[in-house]
C-alpha cells in the first residue's frame, strides 16, 4: 500500500476535477477516478431504481460515465457535476425505454439488501422497494433523486428539466401512493425501527 | 414561493421531512402535528418509509467488476485486459526482453560505430590504434596482413607475439634498456605504457613503415578483429626515443600489469561527453493487479547525457518512460474500497554517476553508483542503481545492476508514493 502523508490541503472541487479530465490523461484518469468514487455510487442508485432491469441499469451506468469522461474534452462550462451526470443517465435511461417498454422491476429480480438485520426488516424493505418500483416513473423518478441522491428539488428541477413546483408535486403524489400500497404493512415497519 | 403559503398540513410535512418548507411556516406545522393525530401517523409512517429508503440507498453501490469494466473502457492504455499483450508478445517476455534488446542494439550500434571502415571509426582507430576488443592494429591494415608483414620482414619476436599473450609473461626484466632494445624487450616495455601511448606510437610508426605493403584490394573477411597483437615492424629507435620519455620510462611489475584488451585508462581530457542507454526492468511496490498498457517500445527505456569532469564523476541528465502503479485504499461507507491503475509515464531528471576505477577484479569489470531525481507528469521521481562495468573498448562500456525508483504523487490533500526495485542493464560511449 501506498506510504501516505497528511496534508491539510482541501480536497480540489468538483469542477475543478471535471476540467482536469481535459487535461493529461493520466491527470485525467486520476480526476475521473476521483469523481467517480464521489458520485458513482448516485448514479448508480439512480440507475438502478429507475430503470429497473439490473443488467440495462448497469450498461447504462457504464455509458454514462464514458459520455462523462469524453464530455470532459470539449469546451464546455460546468457548473454542477452531479446533476449533469445524472442528466446524461436520464437521457439513456429515457432512451432505454424507448426501445423496452418495460419500466417496472419483477419483483423476483429484486435484490436485498446486503447489510445484516432481521429477516422481518429486509421482508418490510422489499415491500417498500417494490412499491417504489411500481410508482408512475415521473413519480419514480423525482422520488428516487430526493430520497436516493439526496437532491433539492431546484436540483431534481434542473436534471428533469421541470419546475421546481412540478417536481414538488411529481413527490408529494409519490409518498401519498407509497403509503397508500404500504399502508397494511407499515405497522410493521415502524415495530423493526 | 407564495402558492406556498395556502398547501395543506400534510403537504407542509413532506416538504418539511424533504428539507423544502419555509422557516416561518414549521410553526404552523408543528401545531398541526400536535392538534392532529393523523398527521403524527403519517409523520412516523413516512420516517419508516424513508429509513428503508436509506438502507437500500446504503446497500446500492457498484461491483467491482462493473469498476474495473469502466475503467478499462475509459482508459484503454492504462488498464488491464486488452493491455496484457503488447505487439502480440506477452507482458512478462516483454518485461524481461526489451531492457535486453536495448542494449543489444545499444551495443550493435556501438560496434558499427567502431567499424574499421566506418570513416568515423578510422579517425577513432588512427587516434587509439585498437580495434574493438583491444588490439593493437597499425591504421589501414588489417590483422591477417600485419603478421604476415612482420613474418616477411624476419621479425621472429613479432610473430610470436601474435600467437599468445601469455608468452610476453615470460620475457625478463632484463632484457628492456632504452640503448638495446631488442624485439622482446620493445614488448614488454610496451605492456607499461598507457594503452592510449601504445597505439599513438603503434599506429604512426605503423602506417609509415607498412603503408606501400598494404593491399588496395582487402576484403571484407579480412578486416574482422583479430587476436590482441601488439606488433610493429618500426624502426626500433623512434619508438626508443618515447621509451624514453620519463612518464613511460619505468618499468611496472609484471604482476600489476592488466591483461591485453581490458581497458583501464578512461581519463582521457578529450573525452568528456558520455551517451548513456539502458534497459530497467523493475517492479513496482505496492503491485498493481492492473497490468501497465502500452504500445511504446521505449517503455521501460532510460537513456543520459553525462558530462565527465574526471574520470570518476560525471554529471549530467537522464529520461526514461517507465510504468508506476498506483494504489489506494479508501472507505465508502461501510465498505473497503481499493483503487488501483498502473500509468506510464515519462520521467527527466538529473543524474550523476560515481566509478571508483579499476579496483582489481576480474577482466577489468569495475563498479559504479548512479543516481538521479527529477519530474514526471504525475510527481517527482528518484531513481539509484548500483552495478558492475565491463569495458571492452576504451570508449565503451557494458553494465548491469540493481535498480531501485521512487514516484511521490499528490491525490487531494495526500500524498502518496510508489516505490519499485528491479534490475537495469545498458551501455554507454564516450565521445
Amino acid at each position: 500500500m501506498p506510504a501516505r502523508m497528511n496534508h491539510s490541503e482541501s480536497r480540489p472541487s468538483d469542477v475543478e476535477l471535471y476540467y482536469r479530465m481535459g487535461a493529461d490523461p493520466h491527470v485525467a484518469k486520476l480526476a475521473f477516478e476521483e469523481l467517480y468514487h464521489r458520485f458513482g455510487p448516485g448514479v448508480y442508485r439512480y440507475c438502478y431504481r429507475v430503470i429497473g432491469d439490473r443488467r440495462v441499469a448497469e450498461d447504462i451506468f457504464q455509458e454514462t460515465f464514458i459520455n462523462f469522461y469524453e464530455s470532459a474534452r470539449g469546451e464546455r462550462v460546468m457548473i454542477n457535476v452531479e446533476a449533469y451526470l445524472l442528466r446524461i443517465a436520464r437521457n439513456l435511461s429515457l432512451n432505454a425505454k424507448k426501445s423496452k417498454h418495460n419500466d417496472t422491476l419483477p419483483i423476483d429480480q429484486f435484490d436485498p439488501p446486503a447489510d445484516e438485520c432481521s429477516y422481518e426488516r429486509k421482508e418490510t424493505d422489499q415491500l417498500v422497494v417494490a412499491a417504489l418500483d411500481s410508482l408512475p416513473a415521473d413519480y419514480r423518478e423525482a422520488l428516487v433523486l430526493r430520497e436516493y441522491n439526496g437532491l433539492s428539488y431546484s436540483e431534481i428541477s434542473n436534471v428533469v428539466g421541470a419546475s421546481v413546483a412540478t417536481v414538488r408535486i411529481r413527490i408529494f403524489r409519490a409518498k401519498r401512493k407509497l403509503r397508500g400500497m404500504l399502508t397494511p404493512y407499515l405497522t410493521d415497519l415502524l415495530d423493526h425501527d | 414561493m407564495g402558492e406556498r403559503f395556502n398547501i395543506s398540513p400534510t403537504e407542509m410535512l413532506h416538504l418539511y421531512l424533504d428539507g423544502e418548507l419555509e422557516p416561518f411556516l414549521e410553526t404552523g406545522l408543528f401545531h398541526s402535528v400536535a392538534e392532529d393525530h393523523e398527521l403524527r401517523a403519517e409523520f412516523r409512517e413516512m420516517l419508516a418509509v424513508r429509513s428503508a429508503f436509506h438502507r437500500d440507498s446504503v446497500a446500492l453501490y457498484p461491483p467491482n467488476r462493473l469498476t474495473q469494466s469502466l475503467m478499462a473502457a475509459i482508459a484503454p492504455e492504462t488498464a488491464g485486459g486488452n493491455a496484457r499483450r503488447r505487439g502480440g508478445i506477452p507482458l512478462v517476455l516483454q518485461r524481461s526482453l526489451l531492457p535486453l534488446l536495448t542494449a543489444l542494439l545499444a551495443s550493435l550500434l556501438t560496434a558499427l560505430l567502431l567499424q574499421p571502415n566506418n570513416p568515423s571509426q578510422q579517425a577513432i582507430q588512427e587516434y587509439s590504434g585498437r580495434g574493438l576488443w583491444g588490439g593493437i592494429i597499425p591504421r589501414g591494415m588489417t590483422t591477417a596482413e600485419h603478421r604476415n608483414n612482420n613474418i616477411e620482414k624476419g621479425n621472429p619476436g613479432d610473430t610470436v607475439a601474435t600467437e599468445k599473450n601469455s608468452t610476453m609473461k615470460n620475457i625478463p626484466h632484463q632484457n628492456i634498456s632504452a640503448g638495446n632494445i631488442s624485439s622482446a624487450g620493445y614488448r614488454k616495455t610496451e605492456r607499461n605504457w598507457p594503452a592510449r601511448e601504445q597505439a599513438r606510437a603503434t599506429a604512426n610508426n605503423s602506417q609509415s613503415a607498412n603503408h606501400k605493403n598494404i593491399s588496395a584490394d582487402r576484403t571484407a573477411a579480412d578486416s574482422v578483429p583479430g587476436p590482441i597483437t601488439h606488433v610493429t615492424s618500426a624502426p626500433l629507435h623512434a619508438v626508443a626515443q618515447r621509451f624514453t620519455q620519463p612518464v613511460f620510462s619505468s618499468a611496472a611489475p609484471a604482476h600489476s600489469l592488466p591483461p591485453a584488451g581490458i581497458v583501464t585508462d578512461t581519463s582521457d581530457p578529450t573525452e568528456r561527453y558520455i551517451v548513456q542507454l539502458r534497459g530497467i526492468n523493475d517492479k513496482s511496490f505496492p503491485a498493481s493487479r492492473v497490468e501497465p498498457g502500452t504500445t511504446n517500445w521505449l517503455d521501460d527505456v532510460g537513456i543520459a547525457l553525462f558530462y565527465a569532469p574526471s574520470e570518476h564523476h560525471r554529471f549530467g541528465i537522464e529520461a526514461g518512460r517507465e510504468a508506476f502503479s498506483q494504489v489506494f485504499h479508501d472507505s465508502e461507507g461501510t465498505r473497503r474500497v481499493r483503487y488501483e491503475q498502473n500509468p506510464t509515464t515519462w520521467w527527466i531528471g538529473a543524474a550523476y554517476r560515481y566509478d571508483p576505477g579499476d579496483i582489481g577484479l576480474p577482466f577489468g569489470i569495475r563498479p559504479f553508483v548512479q543516481a538521479s531525481a527529477g519530474i514526471s507528469p504525475i510527481g517527482g521521481v528518484g531513481r539509484g542503481s548500483i552495478g558492475l562495468g565491463y569495458l571492452p573498448e576504451r570508449r565503451v562500456e557494458f553494465f548491469g545492476g540493481i535498480d531501485g525508483g521512487i514516484l511521490l504523487y499528490r491525490l487531494g490533500s495526500t500524498l502518496y508514493s510508489t516505490r519499485k526495485a528491479g534490475w537495469t542493464i545498458g551501455t554507454s560511449l564516450k565521445f
